[in-house]
């Protein structure tokens, strides 16, 4: 996409994000258990939250000897902090042909819709202190963390452009999550593939399925000939209005289907038509998100 | 060429591609059409699920038939039809055309023309030599036809033009009957038998083929009418005894008015007809011609000339005791020989001279007063011929009208106690108007009155007895004769009455009348005056024209080239020589058959016009059609919502462009009256009063919202007829002296105002005029007889008028000084407000203010005090209107106690 068209989808975005009361950062930092952004590693190291006092040994710099609890004993002590990382989020947009169909042209193209979703989603992690970055074929793209981090996750993301159906199959480092998001049309064992292989290390992820409503109930009449946006071989039908019943229970199971895969993997599964709100999903996004930190946390 | 009828195809193997159509039938379903095309990105759920067993969907039968169409039309388009089309003429040696030109020929010239102008361009095109032979020549042909080039033959086929006199195919047959083949001939016939048509037709066939155009139309000979006595008798001959089953004839005139017409039926399977056609007198006198209407050909059209003119014939009345016996009564000869020449009527000689007849015949002696006596000179002046008949007593008192003087006795021949035999009839005289006229043997004289025997006695003389005496004598009276027969009108003095002689001679007397000689009487050859063409014009004769014999007939003239049609004679006396009488009796014949082995065809009144165009446009068409049908199968003409919305706004807008009906209007004014107080003005129709009325309430309005708390808003014009006038508190009435009155229900509306509360000003506008009532004064007396006026007085000194605003003791408008009347004693119901005012001092022109607020008309004799002054008339008046009484209380007494001057 065109990077003009990326910060219109910002903008759009960060109003969006903006609407989320509970997601700015003073906020989120009071609660510890459910804070976000600063993860306690539990071992020493740069951080805000205190870890332990420690003697000091010579060659420590001396600036660091914490004169408060060295008062209370006779020998010099410094302090530890925590070593708190941020845990990274990596975006993958699916950018296949199939993601430029709408049905109508009052709907937003499903590539669109995507679009926004991450940018908001990127946008609410940036301003929480996430590590956000893109997921591409040649491997994440850290975007950091910041105020800038929106800034550069934009240019990495406009210049991700590949065609794949699926996240690529890349390692991961750990502590990262995955948010996908495209329309998962990809037959189901490759995405049981490719979701076990991004969750090898022990990432975990959510997955944004972004359907046109037109695909999600089938509404052709009549003889037509349809084409596959991707190189698929076109189907000519006699009267669609026939399978109309079909389509839509193969469409469901294929959506129950994955979200049995995110089951097993620990992934969260999200549904998305673009005639819905967006706020709708961006409100499950965040609660995915919140949950996902509870269970990394235990 | 393939012919159907009147189309003509010009490529028929072309139309062999049709046998092909139920293969494209065939072919066309087996393709289905295309179907609409989606995208469809969940594609990949689909597999599987469309079954195999899709067979290839028909294609709808209309859309097959329009297919189907559409290439028919392509193919019979490609086949070159044609509308009408010119057969051709296919032949290898000369060409010999034959063309009719005669008189029937001009009955269809222009498609002749058009059939001659493609044989040679056809004769052209293949390179053969052509002859043009017309029959009705001005020269008959001599000597073997020449054949030359088809462009040379050109501009003689151009000046070819119909003749007026009949075909002389003889001549033609002399000059082709030489001619031997290989060759073809054509010939371009006007339908009419004559003779050597026959031998003519056999000899051109001889030349290789015959092809004879004949025209479909049938000939109608007009024939020369003869005079009847209410009009004329016209006869027609037609040559078909079918065809046409009836004609048109009309009268034209001199200047090609039309005059009158009627319908002439032929019997079924006669070819002759004829009927009386009754024409007024002067109606006959104007008419020219007579025609066939509709018919452009010499045949149907004839001239006329004197012979047709109607006279009239007065004859004075006479007492005779006799007038009772048919067969005694003289005047019943003249009746019947005058029923068929003239109209003629009876009566006293005053109201006879004031017809203007063109022949006036007494029987007894004249003895007209002075005014007669004169309008008898004047008539005779002009032309007319007073023919006299003797009678007893007519030589005793000779009168001044008689030609000769008369010897006083008459003179007996044959009777009881005499020798002589009552005497015959001499020849006529050359010079005299009867010369010609066969003199019966039966016509007897007994009795006459003689002349006096004189130098030009000779001259005077018409008609002579056996032994000289002259019967009937005449004398010129300028343009006019004074004829005196010799004898009476009646049986008793001759048997002259009694012969056809005594018509034949009345004949020539009645043609007589305005000066005319019968111009065929005369010894002078008749020269060519105008002569008709062959479309039955008249034009300036050309110089091969002769001049006719005198006293042509068909016998002794023929009509030809040498004597067309036309008008012969003199200036004023002109001789029409017409077609009709010299076809003769010989029956108008339409050509029966042709030998066999002629190929007979008609004119071609449609002109050949190539459909090939028109069907391929109509092909385009359907193609359209088709393309369309193709895109909504498609799916691609599906109706958008939009669509449907804008063809709403539009049915909206146009209910929008209709006119506000009447009734919004009046609520807009009726808004627009009552949001704000307004002074109202009645408008009177003068522009510039109405003008004045409305500055001076603009004026009067701007300075009470300058100095009172009362704000009008414009002043507004009001109808009085129509508007509605509950809206204003004060109405101003400038009345002009011609101000239109009221319609009643106006009157009851004004009425009403008045008594339901609203104010008048009445202001009549004329200056003092000494006490009397001007003109508008008068007026408005006039306006305001039937309506409902409370008593009037004039303002008394302590009326609330005086002190609403200002203390005021008079209401100066434009002028000063005369009373306003008010009304006496105001009702309490309305608050004391005056329901009328009546002044006459134009108060609108004192309170009018331009737009730069400054006065606009003078006002006299105060200046400015007394505009002042007026004003605060004005404000007071308003207030007065606005407020009721309520400065009727007590709020000024102190100071008027103090201005009072105590």
């Amino acid at each position: 996409m065109a990077a003009a068209l990326l910060q219109h989808r910002r903008r759009e975005a960060e109003a969006w994000a903006g609407r989320l009361p509970a997601l700015r950062t003073q906020a989120l930092r009071v609660a510890a258990t459910v804070a976000m952004g600063s993860h306690g590693r539990r071992r020493a190291g740069q951080g805000d939250s205190f870890w332990q006092f420690r003697p000091y040994r010579p060659g420590d710099p001396v600036r660091r000897i914490d004169w408060r609890r060295s008062a209370r004993s006779d020998r010099p002590f410094l302090r530890e902090r925590e070593w708190e990382a941020a845990e990274s989020f990596w975006f993958w947009l699916d950018r296949s042909p199939s993601m430029d169909y709408h049905s109508h042209p009052n709907v937003l193209t499903k590539g669109e819709r995507a679009a926004v979703l991450a940018i908001a989603a990127a946008a609410l992690l940036a301003g929480s202190g996430e590590r956000i970055g893109v997921l591409t074929a040649g491997g994440p793209v850290a975007a950091g963390a910041g105020k800038h981090a929106l800034d550069r996750f934009l240019v990495h993301l406009a210049g991700a452009a590949d065609e794949a159906n699926l996240p690529p199959a890349i390692g991961l480092p750990r502590f990262s999550s995955v948010i996908g998001l495209g329309d998962t049309f990809a037959p189901l064992d490759d995405w049981d593939r490719r979701i076990a292989a991004l969750s090898a290390p022990g990432v975990r992820g959510q997955l944004v399925q972004v359907v046109d409503p037109g695909e999600v109930r089938f509404a052709h009449r009549g003889r037509l000939r349809l084409d596959g946006m991707e190189g698929e071989a076109p189907e000519l039908l006699r009267r669609a209005e026939d399978l109309a019943d079909a389509y839509n229970s193969r469409f469901a199971a294929h959506g129950d289907g994955l979200a049995a895969i995110c089951q097993r993997r620990g992934w969260r599964f999200l549904r998305h038509a673009t005639d819905e709100p967006p706020l709708a999903l961006l409100l499950s996004l965040y609660q995915a998100l919140s949950l996902n930190r509870r269970v990394a946390h235990a | 060429m393939l012919e159907l009828g009147l189309i003509g195809v010009a490529q028929p193997w072309v139309l062999a591609a049709l046998l092909a159509l139920p293969g494209l039938w065939w072919l066309l379903r087996l393709i289905p059409p295309p179907p609409r095309r989606e995208r469809f990105p969940a594609i990949a759920l689909l597999s599987g699920l469309v079954a195999r067993e899709e067979s290839s969907a028909r294609m709808p039968w209309w859309l097959l038939a329009l297919r189907l169409l559409l290439a028919a039309l392509v193919i019979v388009a490609l086949a070159d039809p044609v509308f009408a089309p010119q057969r051709a003429f296919q032949g290898k040696g000369p060409l010999l055309i034959v063309v009719d030109n005669g008189w029937h020929g001009a009955a269809d010239w222009p498609a002749r023309q058009r059939v001659l102008a493609n044989l040679l361009e056809e004769a052209d095109r293949s390179e053969r030599p052509v002859a043009i032979l017309p029959t009705a020549h001005r020269v008959a042909p001599a000597g073997p036809v020449s054949f030359r080039p088809a462009a040379a033959w050109r501009a003689f086929a151009g000046a070819l033009a119909p003749r007026p006199w009949p075909t002389d195919r003889a001549a033609v047959f002399a000059a082709v009957d030489g001619q031997e083949g290989p060759g073809e001939a054509v010939w371009l016939s006007d339908g009419l038998e004559s003779e050597r048509r026959a031998a003519l037709a056999e000899r051109l066939q001889r030349l290789g083929r015959l092809v004879v155009f004949q025209p479909a139309g049938a000939a109608v000979l007009l024939q020369e009418p003869e005079t009847a006595a209410t009009g004329l008798r016209i006869a027609a001959r037609r040559a078909d005894p079918r065809l046409p089953a009836g004609v048109s004839v009309q009268a034209v005139a001199g200047d090609g008015r039309l005059l009158a017409n009627t319908d002439l039926a032929f019997a079924a399977g006669e070819a002759e007809t004829s009927a009386d056609w009754t024409l007024p007198r002067e109606l006959l006198n104007q008419a020219e011609r007579l025609q066939i209407a509709g018919s452009t050909h010499a045949g149907g059209t004839v001239l006329l000339d004197d012979r047709w003119q109607r006279r009239l014939v007065g004859i004075a009345e006479a007492g005779d005791e006799r007038a009772g016996h048919p067969l005694l009564d003289p005047d019943h000869y003249l009746r019947s020989a005058f029923a068929d020449l003239a109209a003629f009527r009876f009566g006293p000689l005053p109201a006879l001279l004031a017809e203007r007849p063109n022949l006036l015949v007494t029987r007894e002696r004249l003895q007209p007063d002075a005014v007669t006596a004169s309008a008898l000179d004047t008539w005779l002046e002009a032309g007319g011929v007073l023919l006299r008949f003797a009678s007893a007593g007519l030589a005793e008192e000779a009168d001044d009208w008689l030609p000769v003087r008369l010897r006083a006795a008459s003179r007996a021949l044959g009777g009881a106690l005499s020798w002589e035999v009552p005497q015959r009839l001499a020849p006529f005289p050359e010079a005299s108007p009867f010369a010609g006229l066969a003199v019966p043997e039966e016509v007897t004289v007994s009795r006459q009155v003689l002349a006096e025997p004189g130098p030009g006695l000779r001259d005077k003389t018409w008609a002579v007895l056996a032994d000289g005496t002259p019967l009937v004598t005449a004398e010129p009276r300028g343009r006019g004769w004074a004829v005196l027969v010799h004898v009476s009108a009646g049986a008793d003095w001759s048997s002259l009455p009694l012969s056809g002689l005594f018509l034949q001679m009345l004949e020539r007397l009645v043609r007589l009348g305005h000066g005319q000689a019968s111009p065929e009487a005369g010894e002078a050859p008749l020269p060519p005056r105008l002569v008709m063409d062959g479309f039955a014009r008249l034009r300036e004769p050309p110089p091969t024209v002769q001049a006719l014999p005198p006293r042509p007939t068909p016998a002794t003239a023929q009509l030809g080239p040498d004597h067309p049609p036309g008008y012969y004679g003199g200036e004023a006396s002109r001789f029409a020589w017409n077609l009709a009488p010299a076809l003769g009796a010989a029956p108008l014949a339409a050509i029966a058959d042709w030998p066999g082995g002629v190929d007979v065809r008609g004119f071609q009144q449609r002109r050949s016009q190539d459909l090939g165009a028109w069907l391929f446009l109509a092909a385009a068409a359907v193609l359209v059609l088709d393309t369309l049908a193709s895109l909504w199968l498609r799916g691609h003409l599906r109706p958008r919502l939009g669509g449907a919305m804008a063809l709403a706004a539009a049915a909206a807008g146009l209910a929008l462009l209709l006119p506000a009906d009447p009734a919004r209007a009046s609520d807009e004014m009726a808004l627009r009256a009552t949001l704000n107080t307004h002074l109202a003005y009645v408008e009177t129709g003068d522009p510039a009063v109405d003008r004045a009325s409305r500055a001076g309430l603009a004026g009067l309005s701007h300075i009470l919202t300058a100095r009172t708390s009362v704000e009008p808003g414009t002043p507004i014009g009001v109808d009085v007829e129509t508007d509605e006038l509950a809206f204003f508190p004060l109405l101003y009435w400038p009345v002009l002296p011609d101000q239109p009155l009221l319609s009643n229900a106006a009157r009851e509306r004004v009425s009403a105002f008045m008594e339901r509360g609203g104010t008048i000003l009445f202001d009549t506008r004329d200056r003092d005029a000494g006490g009397e009532a001007g003109p508008g004064t008068l007026r408005l007396r006039q306006l305001l007889d039937g309506m409902r006026i409370p008593p009037l007085e004039p303002v008394p000194g302590e009326h609330v008028l005086t002190r609403s605003f200002y203390l005021i003791s008079e209401f100066p408008g434009r002028w000063e000084g005369a009373p306003v009347w008010i009304e006496a004693n105001a009702a309490a119901a309305r608050d004391g407000v005056t329901s009328i005012l009546i002044g006459r001092h134009d108060w609108a022109a004192a309170w009018a203010l331009g737009p730069d607020w400054r006065p606009l008309y003078p006002v006299y004799p105060g200046g400015d005090r007394q505009r002042e002054l007026a004003y605060r008339f004005g404000v007071n008046l308003v207030m007065h209107v606005l407020t009721g009484n309520y400065k009727g209380d007590q709020v000024h007494i102190p100071d008027i106690l103090e201005r009072l001057g105590q």
